[in-house]
């Protein structure tokens, strides 16, 4: 009933304190901001992660690993002599630093470019012949197909020289072909170059070593039966792993990273809580007074809380909506991370996507950020609301007794309303 | 119309301060009624306690019918949001609302609409002389002005019980005298019964009683012919 009549008093209040009514908008925006980018950031991080791991492995079914050491060439043998396996590649990966120095790290694949097409998708760029010359390109060992990304960013066309920086040192490159930003392309942003996996072993001193091996099991034996018969063919210290699985390994390498960011996230959040409480503190000492008077006209307490209380939501729904905002613009920024990611991770990917619209903390974050504003709004509000009020309307009890409760907020609140210009 | 029995108030944290001492008191309706005494004499108290915005530490306190003591902390609001009108020495105006707001606030505060509620703030406005003041903040009103305008906002609603807190005690004698004749004015308008605070002797002239506090307690009761030729 007398709502419109409280609404008029806050507005007018925020009318006269528009610099209070700005940094504490902007207090809970910054804090919402920070809060969600982070959110966002980490939602992308494992997005790009799942994405890569599921484009890098194709269509494979089972992959066979064996930490850094890698696995003898008769482990091929081995795979492929198996029951039940349809398909088996070997895979060299190698991480490399190029000569352009705003583009970060290139991941080097090397498969066997005419069996792994079974296994994943490449695309030649066949309308543009750019696909020169199989032949060559098996025999040199410096050979190497980019992606069309990548290519296009760098004016690279095909017989141009690539320099590669690997823990090996430097190694020269001729590009061979160029392959379309579908399947495997879409990795990393193009990051990523393919190679023949035996002149891998060779340029990056694998010996007769593979990385890994890709494998896809026969359509009428299932998965488990074919990993339970490698495992009892296979020499101990090597792992026979679902791709997937191998996802949620890497995203357990990056646990520690995304906790930390998590941890910064509510930091920031806990930052944005005190500059509200602290508001709230010098908006409700500055108001004691008027608190008073509309006690003595007739206004009940629950009506004082509540007026703090619209104000708090007014004030959240304000500065979250800003945050949001402003949180989705810095997450936006967030590319700028990748080579941050990469070198974090070593093998973790340089992410180039925003997140899909399924991981989006939107409708959550939406209705659950406000309320840090409005607990707080409903807290100051109470406990003013309870003040005996002739406390506030006898100007010179006022002096004598102010905010009493002496809690360390309110001497908090009391310093910056000193400090208020 | 106001009934005291046997009231006392205590502060302090061992209740030591004996602010008022088994003070007994009647108010009839319509009556105007001045309560004078030294400062620390109690009469804020008092006045604290008709309105309810206190509680005694023994006795009841009864208003138009109700004890006091009886009633809920919102049962004490309502009643102070339509029977009581209060007027302070500090005026005690809302400073981010006009003259005219202030005046409508305690019209608004019972729900009735905004139309309505500034017809008859400005009307009230008008009656007291501040009718191109409407507009103007309180920072922008002289001390007497201000008063007059919480004059208007503490009667716009026809209140049955008028309280002052020392009406006059800001202002120069002139503007005193204007206030405490206005007051006179809308007392015989509206008919309420008036109690004001004061230890300003002038402010006994416009009531028909007056009542001396000291120490907490009613030492002295007079009638006021002036008072009494007043009201009529």
């Amino acid at each position: 009933m007398m709502f419109p009549a409280l609404l008029l008093i806050t507005l007018r209040q925020w009318r006269t304190h528009k610099l209070r009514l700005a940094l504490t908008t902007l207090g809970i925006a910054l804090g919402v901001a920070v809060f969600f980018a982070i959110r966002t950031g980490n939602s992308t991080l494992l997005d790009s992660l799942k994405s890569t791991v599921e484009k890098l492995a194709g269509k494979a079914t089972l992959q066979v690993t064996a930490g850094e050491s890698g696995l003898p060439e008769q482990v091929l043998e081995t795979v492929r002599a198996t029951p039940g396996v349809r398909i088996a590649e070997p895979v060299i990966e190698v991480i490399a630093d190029t000569s352009f120095g705003d583009e970060g790290r290139l991941l080097v694949l090397g498969v066997d470019t005419t069996g792994d097409r079974e296994l994943r998708d490449y695309q030649f760029d066949r309308s543009r012949r750019e696909i020169a010359d199989p032949l060559l390109f098996l025999a040199q060992p410096n050979s190497i197909l980019l992606s069309r990304a990548f290519a296009d960013r760098h004016s690279l066309k095909l017989g141009d020289r690539l320099s590669l920086f690997t823990s090996e040192g430097r190694k020269e490159f001729t590009l061979r072909g160029v392959f379309q930003p579908v399947g495997i392309g879409e990795v990393f942003g193009g990051n990523i170059a393919v190679m023949d996996v035996y002149s891998a072993q060779l340029v990056f001193n694998r010996g007769r070593n593979f990385d890994r091996v890709d494998l896809v099991n026969s359509a009428d034996v299932p998965i488990e039966t074919v990993q339970q018969r490698l495992r009892e063919r296979l020499p101990g210290g090597v792992d026979v792993l679902r791709p997937e699985v191998r996802g949620e390994a890497l995203e357990n390498a990056v646990t520690a990273m995304r906790v930390g960011m998590l941890i910064s996230s509510f930091v920031a959040l806990l930052v944005c809580i005190y500059i509200i409480f602290n508001s709230f503190t010098i908006a409700v000492n500055q108001r004691w007074k008027e608190i008073g008077i509309l006690r003595a006209v007739g206004v009940e307490r629950r009506n004082i809380r509540r007026m703090f209380l619209a104000e708090a939501l007014l004030m959240g729904v304000l500065g979250s909506l800003l945050g949001i905002a402003g949180g989705y613009c810095l997450a936006g920024a967030a590319g700028s991370w990748e080579p941050l990611l990469l070198l974090l991770t070593g093998s973790c990917p340089l992410l180039r996507e925003l997140p899909s619209s399924s991981a989006s903390p939107w409708p959550r974050l939406c209705w659950g950020l406000p309320l840090p504003s409005r607990v707080l709004g409903f807290l100051r509000g109470r406990r003013h609301s309870w003040i005996p009020c002739w406390h506030c309307i006898i100007s010179r009890r006022v002096k004598r007794k102010p905010c009493s409760g002496g809690a360390a907020w309110v001497r908090a609140g009391s310093w910056w309303r000193r400090a208020w210009p | 119309m106001i009934r005291l029995t046997d009231v006392s108030k205590n502060y302090g944290s061992n209740r030591k301060v004996r602010a008022l001492r088994d003070v007994d008191l009647h108010v009839a309706p319509g009556e105007r009624v001045a309560l004078m005494g030294p400062s620390g004499s109690g009469k804020s108290t008092l006045l604290n306690l008709i309105c309810g915005l206190d509680e005694p530490t023994t006795g009841t306190v009864t208003v138009a019918g109700a004890v006091l003591s009886e009633l809920s902390d919102d049962a004490r609001t309502r009643m102070r949001r339509e029977k009581i009108g209060m007027i302070f020495q500090t005026f005690n105006l809302l400073p981010t609302l006009t003259a005219l707001e202030n005046v409508a606030l305690p019209l608004r505060l019972q729900g009735i609409a905004k139309r309505e509620t500034e017809r008859r703030a400005f009307s009230m406005l008008e009656r007291v002389g501040l009718k191109e003041r409407a507009t103007h903040r309180p920072n922008e009103l002289s001390g007497g002005e201000s008063q007059r305008v919480a004059i208007a906002r503490a009667v716009v609603f026809h209140p049955r019980l008028l309280l002052g807190d020392e009406p006059t005690g800001n202002l120069d004698s002139a503007a005193g005298e204007e206030i405490l004749g206005l007051l006179g004015e809308l007392h015989r308008e509206q008919h309420c019964t008036l109690l004001l605070v004061s230890h300003n002797a002038s402010v006994a002239g416009y009531c028909e009683r007056i009542l001396t506090l000291r120490d907490g307690q009613i030492i002295k009761e007079e009638r006021c012919e002036r008072g009494r030729a007043e009201s009529r």
